[in-house]
């Protein structure tokens, strides 16, 4: 009984009543029919099975749904819903249609499909196929299986073993350079160093060439050729102006045309360019307030010139102090007034 | 101030010496309009006792150029038209024979002559290239058994046309190293070519005076020689002259497949020469770098030998010229 309700799903209590009303059927007939498209196909192909149910309306008739398999040999492959529509006499028509095939050639009996009417049931006609093999052509040479075809790779399949692929290889590029670090103890992660600005390396450098008195030990051309690099360096560093491969003509041009507005400082930086020109090309020798004249000169420029970034200065000590004090001052009225 | 008292007389004397070049230029300025850079260039090549080639369309007053210069100095002109079925003998000169006589004499062909204009010099085949080029050279020519110097100054000015360069035969590279300088004439600003227009519809052409007698120049000639050129100066013009022959030491490895040659020890000579020259023109006892490059392009450019790698890049010598001033530091 539970095969029956499942295969023509039916609710018990349908069948109860489907059972108690045998009485209340009339002579009215109803037709079962089984046809297959064709009753000879090839081997794997698919064909067409209609189930027709003609029956008087309002007439319960339970018509199965089929399984996988419709015997052992025949599959079934897709299975329509019932359909039904109304005949002239005012029947209705029932049609199902089932997609079967087999995979083996042979001649085949659908046995007939039982429909279930009231307690009693109904079948189909049976049905008989033949289902061919590839007709062989003898005459031809026999040929080897051919190997199934390969289908292009796409991009989607490729994409996961590429970024694999990818992360494996920065993976080991990290841990080549995490190894490395730690064999030659350097910090994993570098912290860079702030670029000082131009006027500090200036000043630095200045102060080095003072240091080192070259004037004082009769190396004149060399500290000219100092004082200028420096001021040159400078120039490219505070300006971004490329001086070391121009003449001091060009980088005071090259000046002029960036709209250098302190005059002063022009001059100063003209008359320290053309001093050490005279040294290093004329073997001009300034005398010693010269040397000292240019030193200044070059920091004076250096002064006036230097890029100052104004910074938010942070608390002193004091004012942090203050600041505490006030607070303390302000949590200990609150308390008084609560 | 305490200066060393050589480069402090020097200063002085060329100061003295000099003062004919403004002269010079105020006469020329007088015929020529424009062209600064090719007057200067003429200068440079007579201070320094050098040859130039032009290269320019016709019409930049290239021969007129030489011409105003020839008047001013008081020296002999000539100019030759190179054709290619000019001979050696018509340049030179040849042996004649005198039925009068009964005897061969010799006629000095016209580079017997303080400047000469060489116009259109890749005209002629190489054989009287090379005899004008070696009397450029040697200053100096052999006609039969005898040899007779040319006159001092011996200035010549040879040009090229840039366009025509079917029917030619270019100079071989060792040819071309012999001019000091290659200048390239451009044409005359607009301001420029309405002077110029005005001045040729007039109806007196203006003239030059002669100021100078040869023998100033010669004079001149020494003084440029003693014009003072620092170490630092002579390393700059080794390290450009250098960069062209091996710019990968220089950090210009782009152009080591683009350079065939670089400049030859001449190139240095040259450069150092000019440098001197242009420094007279300025009215100055020594050498800065300003100078050097002021007259690098000129005595350069001819004297890089480019691949077949730069031409199909499109770049020139200017071009690498230009790269290796911007890259080698200035002292």
């Amino acid at each position: 009984m539970v095969q029956i309700l499942k295969t023509y799903r039916l609710n018990i209590i349908t069948y109860i009543l489907l059972s108690l009303n045998t009485n209340l059927i009339n002579a009215q007939s109803v037709t079962v029919e089984a046809k297959l498209d064709t009753a000879e196909f090839l081997i794997g192909d698919q064909v067409g099975l209609e189930l027709k149910v003609i029956q008087p309306q309002k007439v319960f008739v339970g018509i199965p749904i089929f399984d996988a398999q419709l015997t052992k040999q025949i599959e079934v492959l897709e299975q329509t819903e019932n359909d039904t529509s109304v005949l002239d006499d005012g029947d209705w028509l029932i049609k199902k249609r089932l997609l079967i095939t087999t995979f083996d050639s042979g001649y085949y009996a659908i046995s007939p499909i039982p429909v279930l009417y009231y307690s009693d049931t109904i079948k189909s006609n049976p049905i008989l196929f033949k289902v061919n093999t590839m007709p062989v052509d003898t005459s031809e040479a026999i040929k080897d299986i051919k190997m199934p075809y390969g289908a292009p790779i796409s991009f989607a399949e490729v994409m996961p073993w590429a970024m694999g692929g990818l992360g494996l290889a920065l993976l080991i590029v990290i841990l080549v350079y995490v190894i490395r670090k730690i064999k030659r103890k350097e910090p994993i992660i570098r912290r860079f160093k702030p670029r000082e600005p131009a006027h500090v390396i200036a000043y630095r450098d200045l102060s080095k060439l003072k240091d080192n008195k070259l004037w004082q030990h009769s190396r004149i051309k060399d500290y000219y050729t100092d004082l200028t690099d420096i001021l040159r360096l400078y120039l490219w560093n505070r300006y971004a102006i490329r001086t070391l491969e121009r003449t001091s003509e060009e980088i005071l041009d090259s000046m002029k045309v960036s709209n250098f507005e302190d005059k002063e400082a022009f001059n100063i930086l003209k008359e320290t360019f053309y001093t050490a020109d005279l040294v290093k090309f004329a073997k001009f020798k300034p005398i010693v307030d010269e040397h000292e004249k240019c030193m200044s000169g070059a920091y004076n420029f250096v002064d006036r010139t230097k890029l100052i970034v104004e910074e938010k200065p942070e608390n002193t000590e004091k004012e942090i102090l203050l600041e505490n004090n006030k607070k303390e001052e302000v949590q200990t009225l609150e308390e008084k007034n609560n | 101030m305490n200066e060393t008292v050589d480069v402090k007389e020097l200063n002085e004397r060329i100061e003295k010496e000099s003062s004919f070049v403004d002269m010079i230029k105020m006469e020329v300025g007088k015929v020529i309009i424009g062209q600064k850079h090719l007057v200067d260039s003429l200068l440079i090549g007579l201070l320094s006792d050098g040859h130039i080639l032009l290269e320019g369309v016709p019409g930049l007053a290239k021969t007129l150029a030489i011409n105003t210069l020839s008047s001013i100095v008081n020296a002999d002109f000539s100019r030759i038209q190179f054709t290619p079925d000019l001979l050696p003998a018509d340049l030179i000169g040849t042996m004649i024979y005198s039925q009068k006589k009964e005897e061969f004499q010799v006629k000095k062909g016209p580079v017997f002559t303080n400047f000469v204009l060489a116009d259109e010099i890749n005209r002629s085949p190489a054989k009287v290239q090379s005899a004008l080029l070696e009397a450029m050279q040697e200053r100096q020519v052999t006609i039969g058994e005898k040899t007779y110097q040319l006159p001092k100054p011996f200035l010549v000015m040879a040009t090229q046309n840039p366009i025509e360069q079917e029917g030619t035969y270019p100079l071989p590279e060792a040819q071309v190293d012999r001019f000091m300088l290659k200048v390239v004439v451009d044409y005359p600003k607009i301001e420029e070519e309405k002077l110029i227009v005005r001045q040729n519809v007039a109806k007196e052409f203006p003239k030059a005076s002669a100021i100078l007698k040869p023998e100033n120049i010669m004079n001149a000639r020494n003084v440029v020689k003693d014009v003072y050129i620092d170490e630092k100066i002579e390393r700059y013009i080794l390290d450009i002259v250098f960069a062209t022959r091996f710019p990968e030491k220089y950090g210009l490895e782009k152009f080591s497949a683009m350079i065939n040659y670089g400049g030859s020890p001449r190139a240095s000579i040259n450069l150092a020469m000019a440098s001197k020259a242009f420094a007279f023109i300025k009215r100055r006892g020594y050498i800065i770098p300003e100078d050097v490059r002021a007259v690098c392009h000129d005595v350069l450019r001819h004297r890089i030998g480019l691949s077949y790698e730069a031409e199909a890049e499109n770049v020139t010598s200017e071009d690498i010229i230009t790269e290796i001033l911007n890259t080698i530091e200035v002292p």
